[in-house]
């Protein structure tokens, strides 16, 4: 093996990988709570990925690298909603009458994901960036590139369509 | 729903989600983004959301786009921006067949460091070059493209090889990427439709100039969260000029210039940048690699 020296080239591939490995597990679950299923997810995850790496000047150089990589998976999954791969609800488990014993729980949260992919997908988009990635009004609100009058009148009507399954869990509590 | 139902639900989709685990397949992501990067051309590199700015912005921006004529602001005729954008999306796909396009881009971030492209298409000729500088201007990487039919194990195929100079380390490599699938691969084609000129809830021709010599539409693009972008359009023709465009990373500029794709200077072999003295192959060399069946495999030699 040949020695070389450092190059500009190089930190830009040693940096964005980097990035890629620290990032890519959470952008998959966000992926995954989005398309519903985990092989799309990782499509989605890869395809953004790429996309970053095409940009990386930009995207190392932004106020939030999360920020902007968050961004371009929104916009990848928007894309594939929109062409057709829209997420598909699991049915099955959404029509299957919960037991009384240790799987109720599997069940509910089965009843719980199917609504959820069976919201709209800004909705969608909403739920997931608020309450898995944790984002604030104003970031999610920047990361949809809506306001945050829409963020919240989004977040209102999905949390209603999710409501029941919620308040089993709550008076379960 | 109270915080508490809200606590509920942040709970239910971490177990949704899981602890799966992810390992991203790099080499495939730098391979994908590579290509990518040289579709980003036409255009991609006024993308980026589009978005708001005040009027008296807008009308700054169309002040200093305008050079030396200024602008004449909206005289009878000028067509309405949905219209214009119309026209020249129309006018950007039949060019993109044909017409040669040289794109010089500089990018400058908030820190003020900047990096500057220049992107050559022929997509008549299926070729296309990049040549990158860092903001001192050295020439730091020269990538080129080209796309072929397979030979041999590789006959039916699309072969896109890509000549890349990385001048720093003073090293070339060569990538051949073979598909059954064109279209996964031909770097020219690029968006369908460019981000900056997508729908935004705001857009109007602000105005008409003389740019680089050419009469010209001004069309500004805003929307929410602090970004906008403004492109010149040649009336003549309805293709780009130039455009700039501010996103919370930066500032784009990218100047446009459309030729005949006919000629010797046009063709794929005229163009392939000469290795320079003195480099020496980064790359391992040919490697037996199977026939690709669905998907993309790179393969060095």
């Amino acid at each position: 093996m040949r020695l070389r020296t450092r190059t500009w080239a190089d930190e830009r591939e040693v940096s964005f990988r980097e990035f890629a490995r620290q990032r890519a597990a959470p952008l998959h679950r966000s992926a995954y709570l989005l398309c519903g299923d985990w092989h799309l997810a990782e499509d989605l995850v890869q395809e953004t990925l790429a996309k970053a790496y095409a940009q990386w000047h930009r995207v190392r150089n932004a106020d939030s690298p999360q920020a902007y990589v968050r961004r371009i998976l929104l916009n990848e999954a928007r894309e594939r909603w929109r062409r057709h791969e829209a997420p598909v609800p699991r049915t099955d488990a959404a029509t299957d009458q919960p037991v009384p014993d240790w799987s109720d729980d599997i069940v509910r949260r089965a009843q719980l994901f199917d609504a959820l992919l069976r919201l709209p997908a800004r909705q969608r988009a909403t739920i997931v960036l608020r309450y898995f990635d944790g984002l604030t009004e104003r970031e999610t609100a920047t990361a949809l590139g809506c306001g945050e009058g829409t963020v919240k009148s989004q977040t209102s009507r999905a949390l209603a369509a999710l409501r029941k399954y919620l308040d089993r869990q709550e008076a379960k509590a | 729903m109270n915080s508490n139902s809200e606590s509920v639900l942040a709970a239910e989709l971490q177990d949704l989600a899981g602890v799966q685990p992810f390992a991203p397949d790099l080499d495939a992501i730098t391979r994908r983004g590579r290509a990518l990067r040289r579709r980003r051309i036409v255009l991609a590199g006024a993308g980026g959301s589009v978005a708001a700015v005040g009027v008296a912005a807008i009308v700054a921006v169309a002040a200093l786009a305008a050079g030396p004529s200024g602008p004449a602001g909206v005289a009878a005729g000028t067509p309405s921006a949905s219209v214009l954008r119309a026209q020249l999306m129309a006018a950007l796909s039949k060019a993109k067949a044909t017409a040669k396009l040289t794109v010089m881009s500089t990018f400058a971030d908030k820190s003020g460091a900047s990096s500057t492209s220049e992107i050559v298409t022929v997509p008549s000729q299926k070729w296309q070059e990049l040549t990158s500088w860092d903001s001192a201007g050295i020439k730091t990487e020269v990538d080129f493209a080209t796309e072929l039919a397979g030979t041999g194990r590789y006959k039916g195929y699309t072969e896109q090889r890509t000549l890349t100079l990385d001048y720093p380390a003073r090293t070339f490599s060569i990538e051949r990427v073979y598909s059954p699938a064109r279209d996964v691969i031909v770097p020219w084609v690029s968006d369908n439709q460019p981000e900056s000129l997508k729908n935004t809830p705001w857009s109007k021709v602000v105005g008409t100039a003389t740019l680089h010599g050419q009469p010209v539409y001004i069309l500004v693009q805003t929307g929410s969260g602090g970004y906008s972008a403004t492109v010149w359009v040649n009336k003549a023709t309805l293709l780009p000029v130039k455009d700039v465009v501010h996103t919370f990373a930066g500032t784009t500029t990218d100047d446009y210039t459309w030729s005949s794709a006919a000629g010797a200077d046009a063709t794929a072999g005229a163009n392939t940048p000469a290795i320079p003295y003195g480099f020496t192959r980064s790359d391992d060399g040919c490697q037996a690699v199977p026939v690709p069946k669905s998907r993309n495999i790179g393969v060095y030699c």
